[in-house]
């Protein structure tokens, strides 16, 4: 018979995750999403009180509950103590880096929650089943746990994380291969045998593939990692779920798994690339030959010009990029466009998806600067309008606006870019005129219609603001 | 546009439903698979399925049933298992769809956030974590179970941290209207 308690306690695990899709769903619009997320809480605490009850309940341990539950209690608290800690106190610049790290932590926890529960089965032959989702899990696990620290490592901008590794493409695709037959392997193995060491290779092996997977993947490439580390994460979870057997997590794994896919298919579409181009690199043309002199023609203003521009326009466009992320300019961009607002003209801000480093970047930058989500316009909703536009300043973006991607046969050709060329004036904020992630030289930068304001990001925008006050 | 929601409403219904009965089946064949063993009396439907609880003489004639190649593993594969796996892919499954069907047409402004807060749920291993701690206690298996408690601090640091961070992020996006108005 199935106990009553039992009934209770799935209902409310089921409960749980009902929660979780319905605050997945609220997340979708600005309105709600705030009331999303407070629902994924609920949901977590219930289940997690659910574990914590069942635990409490289960006969095997009824002799010895301090253990058990010392265990939890203070593993619950260390680990809130840091969540918390990281979660308060990380800036918002950093917040690629730190959804990266938290990716990996989720990672590995799978990876334990399944190394535990192979050690701990008592009989000497585990059930097939669960030996396969364990080493999936671990697996996968090890790949998101490592691949997000890789990812992390290289948005910090650590430098050993910037080091290629010294192995030719196609070898690497070979030890690829290998390392993954390997896991293949180790399961079948520990089928038969129910060595739990083999599970360590698995591990192992899953670290390295995380390593030699994301290490050669460039900066630019990095929101299509990180959303796809994402759904690595979920489906960590999920084959979890199958080892532990319980529902609750493998519906909220899948649907971590599902997000993290469209996240990524999405990027990837803004990017003009494959996925697989981006995860085993390749996919841009490698040599385009470009006019030598192209940057011929390229003007130069100073910020007291800009400001006199700016006085006159009636529409004014701000296009950024990673480059503000970098300055951390984002808060005086936010006050010289309330100085242009008080001056009557109106302000937008066109954001491409990749601009930045992980999905939404930008709008969480603008964000925290006190700029309305109204007047942030997507790609779609911007382009057409470009040509009514007095002045776009471009802040930092450079492939994203390369005129050079309406054009055949060049490394950026088909990539949905801002049609920022179409505007009445360009002025591009930028520190050089070195290329762009896709290394190519960008055309605009020299148009009839662009005038360049080398220098920091940050301290050229104050700068117009200045000369904006005094006028 | 009123009745466009409606409809909206009835699919996640189903939906809903859907995941329910998937789960229903899964842990009824799970009772089924743990209730044969006398002394382990079928409280909680989070362990693993326990093998030790299949009696394999029994069941070993259903083994043909299940079929596939695994029959020839060391563990035996009976028919009850078999459905409970099922039932499990089938939950992963449609929950995969549920999945793509809740965020598809996520706003841009949202991406970040989306994922974030997605993230912090994929912290749920923290069921599996503390699930496991029972076991390990059971077992006297030390070393599993500082790798459970360790897994329950690191599940802990997902979802704190995740969800901490996404309530920052958004209330960043909302309090702008308030200043607007004012």
């Amino acid at each position: 018979m199935v106990e009553l308690n039992t009934v209770i306690f799935d209902v409310l695990y089921l409960l749980a995750a009902i929660l979780f899709i319905m605050g997945i769903k609220k997340m979708g619009h600005p309105r709600t999403a705030v009331m999303g997320n407070l629902l994924g809480v609920v949901g977590m605490l219930l289940a997690a009180g659910v574990s914590f009850l069942i635990t409490l309940e289960n006969e095997a341990i009824q002799n010895s509950l301090t253990l058990p539950i010392g265990t939890i209690v203070g593993a619950i608290f260390i680990g809130t103590l840091f969540g918390t800690v990281l979660a308060t106190r990380v800036q918002m610049t950093e917040m690629p880096q730190l959804v990266a790290v938290f990716n990996g932590v989720g990672g590995l926890a799978s990876v334990l929650v399944a190394a535990a529960s192979l050690m701990a089965t008592k009989d000497s032959s585990i059930p097939v089943e669960v030996v396969v989702a364990g080493g999936v899990s671990g697996l996968i696990g090890a790949v998101t746990f490592v691949g997000s620290g890789v990812a992390a490592g290289k948005l910090q901008e650590l430098n050993f994380f910037k080091k290629q590794l010294p192995i030719p493409t196609l070898l690497r695709h070979v030890l690829n291969l290998a390392m993954l037959i390997g896991c293949g392997w180790c399961v079948v193995e520990m089928i038969d045998t129910s060595n739990v060491l083999l599970y360590l290779v698995i591990c192992i092996l899953g670290c390295a593939l995380g390593y030699t997977l994301t290490t050669p993947i460039g900066g630019a490439d990095m929101p299509v990692v990180i959303a796809l580390l994402n759904s690595y994460s979920g489906l960590a979870a999920a084959a979890t779920g199958f080892v532990v057997d319980q529902p609750v997590l493998i519906i909220s794994g899948s649907l971590v798994g599902a997000s993290g896919i469209i996240l990524t298919s999405l990027m990837c579409k803004a990017m003009n690339r494959s996925l697989l181009s981006v995860l085993f690199g390749g996919g841009m043309a490698a040599s385009y030959e470009q006019d030598e002199g192209i940057y011929a023609t390229v003007k130069r203003t100073t910020a007291e010009d800009v400001a006199m521009m700016v006085d006159f326009a009636d529409r004014v466009v701000f296009v950024p990029g990673y480059g503000m992320a970098v300055a951390q300019a984002q808060n005086a961009v936010s006050d010289l466009a309330a100085m242009i607002e008080e001056r009557g003209a109106t302000v937008e801000y066109a954001i491409h998806p990749v601009a930045g480093r992980m999905p939404g970047h930008m709008n969480v930058l603008l964000a925290e600067a006190d700029v309305s989500y109204e007047q942030l316009r997507t790609l779609e909703e911007i382009n057409p309008d470009f040509d009514e536009v007095d002045i776009a300043i471009v802040l930092g973006a450079n492939d994203v606006v390369n005129p050079e991607a309406r054009k055949e046969g060049t490394p950026v050709s088909g990539m949905p870019i801002l049609n920022v060329d179409e505007a009445r004036q360009v002025v591009v904020i930028k520190r050089s005129l070195s290329p762009g992630y896709a290394k190519i030289a960008n055309p605009l930068f020299a148009a009839d219609n662009t005038s360049m304001l080398f220098g920091d990001g940050k301290a050229a925008i104050q700068d117009i603001s200045a000369a904006l006050k005094e006028l | 546009m009123n009745n466009l929601r409606k409809i909206n409403w009835v699919k996640w219904l189903g939906l809903c439903v859907m995941l329910f009965a998937g789960m229903l089946v899964a842990q009824e064949n799970l009772e089924q698979v743990e209730s044969p063993a006398p002394e382990e009396a079928a409280v909680t439907t989070s362990e693993s399925p326990a093998p030790d609880s299949v009696p394999d003489e029994q069941l070993s004639g259903l083994e043909e049933e299940a079929g596939e190649e695994e029959t020839e593993a060391a563990s035996s594969f009976t028919i009850d298992r078999y459905e409970a796996l099922m039932a499990g892919i089938a939950v992963f499954i449609v929950s995969v769809f549920v999945g793509f069907e809740v965020i598809t047409k996520v706003p841009q402004t949202l991406h970040t956030p989306l994922m974030s807060g997605s993230n912090a749920i994929s912290g749920i291993t923290i069921v599996g974590a503390i699930l496991v701690v029972a076991d390990c206690v059971d077992s006297g298996d030390n070393l599993a179970l500082l790798l459970a408690g360790l897994a329950i601090v690191l599940a802990m640091v997902n979802v704190v941290g995740g969800f901490g961070v996404t309530h920052r992020m958004l209330s960043m996006f909302s309090s702008k209207k308030k200043k607007k108005a004012a």
